[in-house]
């Protein structure tokens, strides 16, 4: 049993060897919750907590711009309709192909548009409705065509759509995310679609993996899998669930945790100070063994938000070293953006930022 | 010089939008609006949250119109793709209005239901939402957080406004809200990130009825979003 908990003690240490500034690092021995030395049952282990700060005086990383797509009329541009009373019609989601072009769900048109990475325009694949999210789980791609209804479909490559159902007992589930898991696909689930009305959705909620086959066979999972038998899910701390979260590791029935507190700090002038501030991890991206994600953070006051702004980061943790970096902001509102960070073939990660020149693309050296 | 420009712009937009959002429904005539809606409200004395949740959940489906304020209750959008037509549906700032069962009247904090066929949007917009005065029904919150926000709260920006639902969130970077989201998606309940997004503030209308009335004697207790 403590065999299996080192790999994950081993990952866990590996966040120390940090490429930002955490003032304090994980330390190299769990402390179990629960002890179960000598038995065969599951154990859950916690590491004493990291501080990530985010200094929304700090710049931006230097990430590689890999493409431009204007904005405007015409099949080689991208929709971005400003908001009025409204959430904006912008591109909701992107995904980079394994030959390296990258498609985009350009929700305003109501198309996947497929873009070389010279932004030469190769085709479009028209969807019912404005798409939510797009990923591609190894060489296929797929596409979460509405949320309510956790309408989903694989992309084939002549365009056409081919329904992948999202139920569970016959019943459709809320989709709101999708994530690779080959051969199958995983989708973040909020129940069943049907439950409105009730104290709280009934039917499976959280990581469900599908079969991406279209058999209907669906499975919960207790976090998303990352590789190498391994799974994550991140939860709100009950302390502070503004600021601290709980990155789980799962693996083998055990679990290891991994607290983690943000602090947001400002500056004026010289001094920097502390203020309350709202964390939220997205777009989780598993890559063998890693997990990054993309985390959106606010003043929780609004003088705060209003003197100094949000920002966004980047979050990895896992096997590789911890990365903690600040990414360019969007130039413009960009709430109706569901993906902001993907996957690469060759496993590096890529941004797409909103800004007045267009879905800009990045990827991270 | 430039900055004045803009300055004036802006009072041109805002005064079209506000012309726009203060006028009675445009006339209809063959219009869905003209053919299915029609006034029909009353003031109340009491409404909790859990009255304005259950009003929302009606929207839920339906379309989405800018300045609208009609919609029906069959679990489809009736005027699919025709933006801006006298359609079905509320925009957001509407929505919210309705919702709260809020009166055009300044420095009026009692409610008023309106019926969802009746074609109301309301003198609010979201910059109203955004940057509330004294004398409007409803409060900036101090802060975003958990503890803070209860459900049909709102969060606001310049542009958008949407209602915390009641859920717990399936993810930790999300809310459930109820909004009138865009000529697209219609009117629904969403996964949104505002909480997180530096453009959006918190705001509570004023005056809620405690959700455990007419039984406070047995108070429950307030329903937060996990």
């Amino acid at each position: 049993m403590k065999r299996s908990l080192v790999p994950l003690v081993v990952g866990a240490v590996l966040l120390s060897a940090c490429t930002s500034s955490p003032e304090h690092f994980a330390a190299t021995t769990p402390v179990p919750n629960s002890s179960s030395h000598g038995s065969s049952s599951p154990t859950t282990a916690s590491l004493p907590a990291l501080v990530l700060r985010a200094d929304l005086s700090d710049p931006a990383a230097s990430w590689d711009r890999v493409l431009l797509v204007p904005f405007g009329i015409g099949r080689a541009r991208l929709l971005y309709r400003p908001p009025s009373q409204a959430a904006p019609a912008e591109p909701t989601a992107f995904a980079v192909a394994p030959d390296d072009s990258v498609w985009i769900a350009d929700a305003g048109n109501s198309r996947l548009a497929h873009f070389s990475v010279t932004g030469r325009f190769l085709g479009e694949s028209k969807t019912p409705g404005p798409p939510r999210d797009l990923v591609f789980s190894a060489r296929r791609m797929y596409v979460l065509l509405e949320e309510q209804g956790g309408r989903v479909a694989e992309v084939r490559a002549e365009g056409t759509m081919e329904p992948i159902a999202a139920r569970a007992n016959g019943r459709a589930l809320r989709v709101s995310e999708l994530y690779p898991d080959p051969p199958s696909l995983v989708v973040l689930s909020g129940g069943y679609a049907d439950s409105l009305g009730q104290a709280q959705p009934s039917g499976p909620a959280g990581f469900v993996r599908v079969d991406g086959s279209g058999s209907g066979q669906i499975q919960a999972l207790p976090g998303l899998p990352i590789g190498r038998g391994g799974t994550v899910r991140v939860a709100p701390s009950e302390a502070d669930p503004d600021q601290d979260i709980d990155v789980i590791y799962l693996r083998g029935g055990n679990a290891l945790v991994q607290p983690i507190h943000f602090k947001l700090v400002a500056r004026r002038g010289p001094t920097a100070g502390q203020i309350a501030g709202e964390f939220g991890p997205a777009n989780l991206l598993p890559n063998d063994g890693d997990v990054a994600a993309y985390v959106m953070v606010s003043p929780s006051r609004p003088q705060d938000a209003t003197r100094y702004g949000g920002g966004r980061w980047l979050l990895r943790m896992g096997r590789s070293p911890l990365l903690w970096e600040r990414l360019p902001d969007p130039g413009l509102p960009d709430e109706g953006q569901h993906r902001h960070i993907t996957l690469g073939p060759d496993g590096h990660l890529y941004l797409m930022p909103l800004t007045r020149a267009g879905a800009e693309t990045y990827r991270r050296p | 010089m430039k900055r004045r420009a803009v300055s004036v712009c802006l009072v041109f937009a805002m005064g079209v939008i506000g012309s726009l959002e203060l006028l009675p429904a445009r006339p209809s005539f063959a219009s869905w609006v003209g053919s299915n809606c029609s006034p029909n409200h009353t003031g109340i004395v009491h409404y909790r949250r859990k009255d304005a949740q259950a009003y929302a959940a009606v929207a839920r489906s339906e379309g989405y119109e800018w300045g609208g304020g009609c919609w029906n209750d069959n679990n489809r959008d009736d005027t699919p793709g025709q933006p801006d037509s006298n359609g079905e549906g509320p925009d957001c700032s509407g929505f919210v209005f309705k919702t709260w069962e809020l009166r055009n009247a300044v420095g009026d904090n009692g409610f008023t239901w309106y019926d969802k066929l009746e074609n109301v949007h309301g003198k609010f917009v979201t910059t109203d939402y955004k940057y509330p005065v004294g004398s409007d029904p409803f409060v900036r919150l101090p802060d975003k957080k958990r503890t803070t926000t209860q459900y049909m709260d709102a969060f606001s920006s310049d542009t958008h406004v949407a209602m915390l639902w009641s859920w717990a969130p399936p993810s930790d970077n999300t809310d459930y809200v109820v909004e009138a989201l865009g000529d697209a998606y219609g009117t629904d309940i969403f996964i949104e990130p505002y909480r997180f997004d530096a453009r959006y503030v918190g705001v509570r209308r004023k005056n809620w009825t405690p959700d455990c009335y007419p039984r406070c004697n047995h108070p429950e207790s307030l329903v937060r979003v996990p």
